[in-house]
């Protein structure tokens, strides 16, 4: 569903943020790309989204290719960011009407905005809450919503974690994992190597553009997965 | 898609503080300034009508027969515009005076239509948009938008109909009500066609104010955070709105010199003293002539005060009637004396000539000055053109005939007035005379049927003539911002 493939971003002050990166992810899995900052997590998602160009390679989404035709490949693709940030003044069921119609889902009725909230975890009062009264927990999940009422095959999550308290941060693992039951290919950059463990079908692990390693379920699921990405990291630095 | 856009930008506008301000703002500045307006134009229009009363009264009263001084007495006066309820025409010079009654506004802009829609709603257009990309850049709302599958040229197409639509209503809602006001003032009678030209004049007001918004647009899709767009915002707007249109008078005077008034004045009065003594010296050398080939004849026409020929220029003051009298009786007995005058005649006539021809030069130098000053004018509103608030201030003023061109089509009906007024009275003096050949000039003359002057609006037609090119200036303004603002979010950086 998701594909890189020999991705390379260099910015214009020669920062080399990608480099000749490649791996897929399938429907029903979720991807987690760990790395430090800088190590071009993000860069890989802005490229997929259109927001910057590749310097070489390519990003498909459902075999559109993301450079050359953005608009087809964005249709199958939902994108969840670190901080969602919606418009304040609008209640929740504005800004989900907003971006369902954005996506091409229009005339929903107030059951199918109920649905998603009762999905979410988020009371059916909140939709008539405005946006600026809301906390960044139940902000991550009217972003899950907006991600969940366009339905794509594909979702992309910068971060989607941080800076959510415990118990959001477990709704929301949560909520992927009916989302990859669902049969959705989900790509997600994290720090956080605990919940990855928890959630990820795989990981991909970058290191200042590179992506050294990659590691199926089998691998950690029984091991300390901090252990393998320290390993990998050490490993990497020799090789560089 | 492209209608979401609209209809999330126009919601986003209208649930925001600013629009309440702006609608509020709107409506009290546009109804109160009607309202003042209106009720000087009330004031003037029965001050109008009372100059106008009295001076028939005066006419048809005591019109004497005498061409000259009838003449004098009709002083035709421009009424008030009728667009004086909504815009501050400029003053005639009859009323020039009015300065020495109220100076303020000469030394602050006054408040009418014109200072709402270009420093009022300009600014509020300036406040909506600069923050249309990069306010949500900032936010974070641009990312999720264009996550989706949604074409930027939409994007941004969405916002500023949608930023437009919320920035205009709250100026049309005022303008309705301002209308509504004068529609039912007895005292202003506007007929079809002044209703046409108040739609142009709001149409015109839009194309201004989408112009300032899509500024505001363009600015914001060229920076990264709403602080920096206001304030280049804020840059431009004193450019084009302050800087410009002030600046260009005086590049117009640097680059097409004109002699000064009071220069040209100085020489003027020189060619008058000139004239004047080439004159004397003419009919003083005539009068040594005339001394020596004709002796005590002429010594008699002397003493006659040469029966008030060229009197002006030998003894420097006029001839009494009595004088001509006695001049032309002894002509009319003595064909010899007769030659001598009719020679001398002759002369006086030649010194007129010389004096004619050396005042011809004083024309010049004034018809020069004029001719001059014109093209400076000219090129001074041709080089403010650059501005918008110069094109809107032109296309607002011609269309509502508060402008220059109002004043010399004036001039022109004045003209046209004057020249069915001339032969009346010409016709009138002379029927009179032949009536009774002993009418003087201190007799009293009926004019009561004379031709009466009503002022016209320039019509519509040729109004529009005059002021299209300048509108045609603020639409290129405007696809220019829009190109750029597309240009700008093309390459714009979400992140």
């Amino acid at each position: 569903m998701i594909e890189i493939n020999e991705l390379t971003k260099r910015y214009e002050d020669g920062v080399l943020a990608l480099d000749h990166v490649n791996y897929t992810v399938e429907q029903g899995e979720i991807f987690c790309l760990l790395g430090a900052n800088g190590a071009g997590k993000t860069t890989t998602i802005n490229i997929l989204l259109d927001f910057i160009p590749p310097t070489s390679g390519h990003a498909f989404i459902n075999g559109h290719d993301c450079n050359k035709f953005p608009l087809k490949a964005k249709k199958y693709v939902s994108y969840v960011s670190e901080n969602v940030q919606l418009y304040g003044m609008f209640t929740a069921r504005q800004n989900l009407a907003f971006f369902a119609e954005l996506a091409g889902k229009t005339g929903l009725k107030k059951k199918n905005y109920d649905d998603v909230m009762r999905t979410v975890g988020l009371p059916e009062k909140a939709l008539r809450m405005r946006l600026k009264h809301f906390s960044k927990g139940m902000r991550q999940k009217l972003g899950i919503a907006i991600a969940l009422l366009k339905d794509p095959p594909a979702i992309l999550m910068d971060e989607p974690t941080s800076g959510l308290d415990p118990t959001s941060a477990q709704e929301f693992l949560a909520q992927l994992r009916r989302l990859k039951e669902q049969g959705k290919a989900i790509l997600m950059t994290t720090h956080d190597i605990f919940r990855a463990k928890l959630i990820a079908d795989r990981v991909g692990i970058m290191k200042q553009g590179r992506l050294v390693a990659v590691r199926k379920k089998q691998d950690f699921k029984h091991a300390d997965l901090e252990e393998i990405y320290m390993h990998e990291m050490q490993a990497a630095e020799t090789v560089s | 898609m492209l209608k979401t856009i609209i209809a999330r930008e126009f919601l986003n506008n209208i649930l925001n503080l600013r629009f309440m301000i702006g609608l509020v703002l709107c409506i009290i500045v546009t109804v109160a300034c009607i309202m003042i307006l209106a009720h000087d134009y009330q004031q003037e229009m029965t001050d109008y009508n009372i100059r106008v009363n009295l001076q028939d009264k005066i006419l048809d009263n005591y019109a004497k027969a005498n061409f000259f001084r009838l003449w004098r007495m009709i002083r035709l006066q421009k009424p008030p515009e009728r667009f004086r309820p909504l815009i501050i025409g400029i003053p005639g010079n009859e009323n020039l005076g009015f300065f020495d009654d109220n100076p303020l506004p000469i030394l602050f802009p006054p408040l009418d239509f014109l200072f709402i829609v270009t420093i009022i709603m300009s600014l509020l257009a300036i406040l909506f948009s600069h923050d249309a990309i990069a306010g949500e850049r900032q936010s974070g709302t641009l990312r999720l938008v264009i996550s989706n599958s949604i074409s930027r040229t939409k994007i941004l197409f969405g916002k500023f109909i949608g930023g437009t639509t919320s920035l205009i209503i709250p100026f049309i809602l005022s303008l309705l009500v301002g209308a509504l006001y004068i529609s039912i003032n007895p005292s202003i009678q506007w007929d079809g066609s002044a209703w046409a030209e108040l739609a142009l004049l709001t149409a015109a007001s839009i194309t201004f104010i989408t112009l300032f918004y899509l500024l505001g647009l363009m600015v914001s899709t060229f920076s990264r955070y709403s602080t920096t767009s206001i304030l280049n915002c804020l840059f431009l707007w004193i450019l084009l709105v302050l800087v410009i249109p002030n600046v260009c008078p005086y590049i117009s005077a640097q680059l097409y010199r004109i002699p000064s008034i009071k220069e040209t004045e100085r020489k003027n009065r020189e060619i008058e003293i000139h004239s004047i003594e080439v004159a004397r010296e003419l009919m003083k050398e005539s009068v040594k002539k005339f001394k020596s080939s004709y002796g005590k004849l002429f010594s008699e026409f002397e003493s006659m005060e040469f029966g008030g020929i060229g009197t002006r220029f030998v003894l420097e003051r006029d001839a009494g009637p009595e004088h001509e009298k006695a001049a032309q009786q002894r002509a009319e007995a003595d064909p010899e004396f007769k030659a001598m005058m009719d020679a001398f005649r002759e002369e006086g006539k030649k010194a007129q000539k010389e004096l004619i021809r050396v005042r011809e030069e004083s024309d010049m130098l004034d018809k020069d000055l004029e001719t001059k000053a014109a093209a400076q004018t000219k090129l001074a509103k041709n080089l403010a053109c650059i501005s918008p608030f110069a094109n809107f201030v032109y296309v607002a003023r011609g269309l509502t005939g508060t402008g220059l061109r109002s004043l010399d089509y004036f001039e022109q009906t004045k003209d046209e007035y004057e020249n069915q007024l001339r032969p009346y009275l010409s016709k009138k003096i002379d029927d009179a005379r032949e009536k009774n050949p002993a009418l003087e000039e201190e007799s009293l003359l009926d004019v009561s049927d004379r031709p009466r002057f009503a002022f016209k609006e320039e019509a519509l037609k040729e109004k529009l003539n005059e002021i299209l090119p300048y509108w045609g200036i603020l639409v290129l303004f405007n696809v220019v911002f829009f190109v750029a603002a597309f240009a700008g979010f093309i390459i714009y950086d979400v992140r």
